[in-house]
């Protein structure tokens, strides 16, 4: 598949050799020809040098043919700008813009564009190491409204019921695996020791998950 | 009328001038703290606000929700869009930009179809001019 991406900072530069490197053909766009040096000797894709706000530009980069598109620039504004470019006059099916913004990030998402909030996600993952998380956060609905979490039953869990882990609107248990087995979750589905539950924790009661799961892992190093 | 700007470059000043002579009620948003200050200098008037004009926030402060317009009018499209993206979502007000790159006329345009915003490109008003001289004096 053909990926457009629009800023070749150190998350465009990254995505574009991942995506190289999974054999898409990949065209990487920035105003500063310098930028492309991150991209690296082993780079098969294209570059060109140009404003991703400009219909010409991205015309001479490929749009019309692209299954992709990801505006990652430094600006909030150029990135939605480049995405709504993107799917209004280049009709591209998957658009993906990354937002800085939360309340922003939420309402472009109205308008059909797949945001990504690294302050939402980011100042998550340096609580989540702060508190020595025993989870891993899987999804965060609403840029942090309710996250889905996983943790791992100790040992002295083990025989309590779904019911003991849930809390009524603020900690649902959706689903337990247990080896390579994934089953929904019912109030009366007895734990055992090393099952793997995934929650939809609401932000309160995450203090509260982490104190009932507490030393079930030992903290890690995230990314 | 109560007209809310964005974006009090010199168009924004005089047009802020202009409307106030008018009688109209004016608030111009802007970002850099100096311009204001010279702008409200120049109005002998406290219309100014000063902050981003693209942060919802700041445009609800500047009074969004009771705005008959508002005119996206800072010098780079990419916000004028932002400022029209909030202004849509958020208040009925009449929305009125500035964009310099002519193509990019048709994504305004794409906001809202039934209310569209008024675009006013200066590009393609010169080349317009240009072609009336051009084809008067052949």
């Amino acid at each position: 598949m053909r990926y457009l991406i629009v800023g070749c900072g150190r998350v465009g530069s990254t995505l574009a050799k991942l995506l190289d490197a999974d054999g898409h053909e990949v065209i990487v766009v920035d105003e500063d020809p310098n930028a492309f040096k991150r991209l690296g000797q082993k780079f098969k894709g294209h570059v060109v040098v140009g404003t991703g706000i400009d219909y010409d530009v991205l015309k001479h980069a490929g749009a019309a043919q692209a299954g992709g598109f990801i505006a990652v620039t430094n600006g909030d504004n150029r990135n939605v700008m480049a995405a709504l470019i993107a799917q209004r006059m280049f009709h591209i099916k998957k658009i993906v813009a990354r937002i800085y913004d939360p309340t922003r990030g939420m309402m472009y998402r109205e308008l059909g564009i797949d945001t990504v909030c690294p302050t939402t996600t980011g100042a998550k993952m340096i609580r989540d190491v702060l508190m020595e998380a025993p989870w891993d956060t899987l999804q965060s609905f609403d840029f942090g409204k309710v996250t889905s979490l996983t943790a791992t039953i100790r040992a002295s869990d083990a025989g309590k019921r779904v019911s003991d882990f849930e809390r009524a609107g603020r900690i649902r248990i959706a689903a337990i695996r247990t080896g390579k087995s994934v089953r929904v979750a019912a109030n009366d589905t007895v734990l055992a020791e090393s099952d793997e539950i995934n929650a939809i924790v609401a932000p309160e009661a995450i203090s509260e998950f982490a104190q009932m799961f507490a030393d079930a892992r030992v903290p890690q190093g995230v990314g | 009328m109560f007209v809310l700007i964005v974006g009090g470059g010199k168009v924004g000043s005089y047009l802020t001038r202009a409307l106030v002579a008018q009688g109209h009620e004016v608030v111009i948003i802007e970002k850099a703290e100096r311009k204001a200050r010279l702008l409200e200098q120049l109005l002998e008037r406290n219309v100014t606000l000063v902050g981003d004009g693209c942060d919802p926030l700041v445009l609800e402060q500047g009074g969004l929700k009771r705005a008959d317009v508002v005119i996206a009018d800072t010098g780079d499209d990419e916000d004028n869009l932002v400022v029209c993206l909030i202004t849509k979502k958020n208040s009925t007000a009449r929305c009125i930009a500035r964009v310099n790159n002519p193509r990019n006329k048709l994504i305004f345009e794409s906001l809202d179809e039934q209310n569209p915003v008024t675009v006013i490109s200066s590009t393609e008003v010169i080349l317009d001019a240009i072609h009336k001289h051009v084809t008067a004096s052949v």
